[in-house]
């Protein structure tokens, strides 16, 4: 007798308050491992900079290591470390974070450690040159001597978008990193760093009650701050297809990448192209794998999905959906883009048959559970979802009704998806060139 | 560090998940872990074909044969099975290192037993498609393209080559040519000279039914031939100060690979000098980090680590530092080297790291992911699962002179090889006080 899905259903326990300060606090116990995970998302990230601030938020969240509250400079990292922990911190296009993983028992320590982050940065002139020079660091490696780096990401999103807060290169030009000045990072931590702005994430080996005790122990007497309206993220109506050309002067192959507009997050088509995502580029039995990988030969690979430094679920929207391939310079990106617009036709003319369809219903799903499970750092997946949630939703028990969600989908609503928002007028190619442009400049 | 926050607690003590253990007739082997509480397996067969027992003529043939085992079965062609994979909720990984190759899905719980005769269906009766060869190779050469001018790429070969020579650890690229000579009938050769039960072993990590999965396993992959004894040449490294330069004109900044062979786990000296590694440069209190990083602003993420290989390991540092401090960096790097090589560290600073390495050693078994890697890395190396308890146990027994001699002992400075891929015009005055320059 083998055990049917039945056996196997997953419930995630979603304990969900509100501090008097507006820190919301959500508790989710997970008792498989002796492990202890605490993330606290601040509701900031790269798309708030504006012009002649762009990287900000990310050297910001490198300063927030350097010392805060009553943490000394890379404190919070001996804490950490030294009780056998592991801890990081990201910054995303509407949020950034900090988080540990523990042992279960260093529990009020990892509150103590946030709370006192969540009180404010104390660093000197010395320390925000150091972190500059970092992430300067960081830049070079992930980017500007990296072949391909930061593509798509990068040159899409310039491209795609013509808002500045979608547009804007959020790793940073370096000059404006170097004019980034201390009375700044008190502004922007003032501006946005109000426990009314945060949501804290306890997944793993507690009581929900006793861990929410500590938790507002360490944290209810931070005062909150007014938060500046969120900034206005909506883009203006798209009229036709965008083409571009990009140069990378590491870059030994060609690419081409092509992005099209996401419907509103929470939206059935958004989560009819989420689902469209599994038909077509996710796994070698999408679509786009079977025809342009298999029966093309164009590359061995089509990457991509919905947004490029997460998932569907992590961001606000407009986002956008990628598929990308590297190409051998033999082959001329329109013949690609033919056989790739051959592919998204067949879902625009004609509803998906069943069987496809319920594979991708299997997948979406079973990648949902991959996104909980998350990658490196034990529960993080699932903090990210329950803090997603609750900031952009404000509803962490969401987490529980994604499978529902698709499940909830037809062929028809899907079909009526790819209709409007698979169509040319809604995408941007860009195609990228090995080398330097004829003209000799960098772009 | 005088701040008023809650005290450190204690660990809780590390315990090996109960494993389930399972061995046919032909040898194969099937390691079963529940853990976790999202309802997937994490299903992943270890093949013993790698880099290891390829030829000179052979280098990357096993990526080949990584390629053609996605190309599908006897009774299904790629489609088909890419289909049927999809169905529970997979995608079928397959990847090829040093050592071995690994064929991972990770699939709904209740499709754990599906998945697994879908595996040995494939293992036993692969298709190697004539027709789907062509398209293969050149896949092969654009990736060989594609890692040739990434600094870490250059850096990685540079290094095994001037560690390991010509053994075939020592060959990270195949030589220009190479790949459009390979056929599918080398690739088949080669798969079943190396292939077969009694060198596959099977780990299934997460939610499922033990029974039923049990029952797949033994039904699916009995009768598979055994296959041949394993014949790998062990290495034999080199010991020895070699400085290469790698120019990438106009880089924007240098990577730096340095380090040198070091006993492998098993030995006496290995779970001291992965300790003393974390003090040094493999955690972010590490030396080597606060100092590159943290004091000078040098470097976003310099690492030290223990790289390892079937009963082979090295010392790496790798740090890719502004181009202006290059030889500044190593001066910085050595001068943390010597120091811990001359002094013991303070007893608090070591306490600290073996917290670190014993409460992060909890978090490595605290995913069905992570189970498997480690039980695969520990079958890997021949050593018993109990040797996971014996290496927390050893690290906390750690004294801090044991910490400095086995530093002495491992990392001589006079035996590292240091690659810099960089600008050379700006790079290579920075480097010649550290050995005569090979470009």
């Amino acid at each position: 007798m083998v055990a049917g899905a039945q056996a196997f259903r997953l419930e995630i326990p979603v304990h969900d308050h509100r501090l008097s300060n507006g820190l919301r606090v959500i508790v989710s116990p997970d008792h498989s491992a002796p492990l202890v995970t605490v993330a606290v998302y601040y509701g900031v990230g790269m798309r708030v900079e504006p012009p002649g601030r762009t990287g900000f938020a990310h050297l910001f969240e490198h300063l927030m290591f350097q010392g805060s509250g009553q943490m000394g400079k890379h404190e919070v990292a001996y804490l950490v470390e030294q009780n056998g922990g592991m801890l990081n911190g990201s910054t995303s296009l509407d949020f950034t974070n900090y988080f540990e993983v523990l042992p279960a028992p260093a529990l009020e320590l990892a509150l103590w450690i946030e709370a006192e982050r969540m009180r404010g940065p104390s660093i000197t002139q010395a320390e925000l040159d150091n972190q500059r020079d970092v992430v300067k660091s960081e830049i070079r490696l992930n980017v500007l001597n990296q072949p391909y780096g930061g593509f798509p990401w990068l040159p899409m999103s310039e491209r795609a978008f013509r808002n500045w807060h979608n547009a804007h290169n959020g790793y940073g030009d370096m000059a404006d990193l170097d004019a980034a000045a201390l009375p700044d990072v008190e502004r922007f931590f003032v501006d946005y760093y109000s426990p009314s702005n945060a949501v804290l994430v306890v997944v793993g080996d507690c009581e929900p009650a006793r861990a929410l005790e500590l938790a507002t122990r360490a944290f209810e007497t931070i005062p909150p701050r007014p938060v500046p309206p969120p900034a206005d993220l909506s883009e203006p109506p798209r009229e036709a297809e965008l083409r571009a050309t990009y140069h990378d002067p590491r870059a030994n192959r060609p690419a081409l990448a092509i992005s099209y507009h996401t419907p509103p997050r929470g939206s059935r088509a958004f989560d009819g192209l989420a689902l469209l995502d599994h038909v077509l580029l996710q796994g070698d039995d999408s679509r786009l794998h079977q025809e342009l990988v298999r029966r093309h030969a164009f590359s061995s690979s089509v990457d991509g999905g919905i947004n490029f430094l997460g998932n569907a679920f992590n961001a606000r929207t407009p986002l956008l959906w990628t598929s990308s391939l590297v190409h051998d310079p033999h082959v001329a990106a329109d013949a690609i883009l033919d056989a790739f617009d051959g592919v998204l036709e067949e879902v625009r003319v004609a509803p998906l048959d069943e069987a496809t369809f319920a594979r991708a219903l299997v997948k979406a799903r079973s990648a949902y559970y991959d996104t909980i499970t998350g990658f490196f750092y034990p529960s993080l997946g699932r903090a990210d979802l329950l803090a997603s949630f609750a900031l952009f939703d404000d509803d962490p028990r969401l987490i529980n009704a994604v499978p529902a969600r698709f499940d909830a989908l037809t062929p028809e609503l899907v079909h009526e998806t790819a209709r409007e928002v698979l169509a040319p007028r809604n995408r941007t190619v860009l195609e990228l060139e090995p080398g330097l442009p004829k003209n000799g400049h960098r772009e | 560090m005088t701040t008023p926050h809650p005290p450190a607690s204690r660990l809780p003590g590390f315990a090996l998940p109960r494993i389930e253990r399972l061995k046919l007739d032909n040898g194969l082997r099937a390691v079963l872990v529940e853990s976790g509480s999202v309802p997937k397996a994490d299903v992943r067969l270890v093949l013993d074909i790698g880099d290891a027992q390829e030829s000179l003529d052979e280098t990357w043939l096993s990526r080949l044969v990584a390629e053609y085992l996605r190309e599908g079965s006897a009774t299904r062609d790629s489609d088909a099975y890419a289909q049927a994979v999809a169905a529970l909720g997979g995608d079928l990984a397959v990847d090829s290192d040093d050592d071995t190759t690994t064929l991972r899905g990770r699939v709904l719980s209740e499709h754990a037993p599906a998945f697994v005769r879908l595996l040995a269906e494939l293992v036993r009766t692969p298709r190697f498609p004539p027709g789907d060869l062509p398209r293969l190779r050149s896949d092969l050469e654009r990736r060989l393209a594609l890692a040739q001018v990434q600094p870490h790429m250059l850096a990685l070969e540079r290094f095994r080559a001037a560690l390991y020579g010509d053994h075939p650890y020592g060959r990270v690229f195949p030589r220009p040519g190479l790949i459009g000579r390979f056929t599918t009938d080398a690739a088949r050769a080669f798969y079943e000279a190396h292939g077969g039960a009694a060198r596959a072993t099977l780990y299934v990590a997460g939610r499922f039914d033990e029974r039923a999965v049990g029952a797949a396993v033994a039904e699916a992959f009995d009768g598979w031939p055994a296959g041949a004894d394993s014949t790998v040449r062990p290495p034999q490294p080199r010991h020895e100060r070699a400085v290469h330069l790698v120019d990438r004109a106009q880089s924007e900044q240098s990577t730096i690979y340095m380090g040198l062979p070091v006993p492998a786990a098993g030995h006496e000296d290995w779970i001291p000098l992965w300790v003393a590694n974390a003090l040094l440069g493999g955690s972010f209190i590490s030396r080597i980090l606060l100092n590159l990083r943290e004091d000078k602003g040098y470097s976003y993420s310099p690492f030290g680590f223990i790289s390892t290989r079937r009963r082979d390991a090295n010392w790496m540092q790798i740090a890719d530092v502004t181009t202006e401090v290059t030889g500044a960096s190593l001066v910085e790097i050595f001068r943390e080297i010597d120091r811990l090589r001359a002094e013991a560290p303070p007893t608090a600073e070591l306490e600290g790291i073996q917290r670190y390495v014993t409460g992060t050693y909890l978090t490595r078994f605290a995913t069905p992911a992570g189970i498997s890697e480690q039980l695969a890395s520990l079958d890997l190396q021949g050593l018993d699962a109990s040797y996971a308890e014996a290496t927390v146990e050893r690290a906390n027994a750690v004294t801090p002179e044991e910490v400095r001699s086995v530093v002495e002992r491992c990392l001589r400075p006079e035996e590292m090889a240091i690659v810099v891929v960089g600008d050379a015009s700006r790079v290579a005055g920075q480097i010649e006080p550290f050995g005569r320059v090979s470009a």
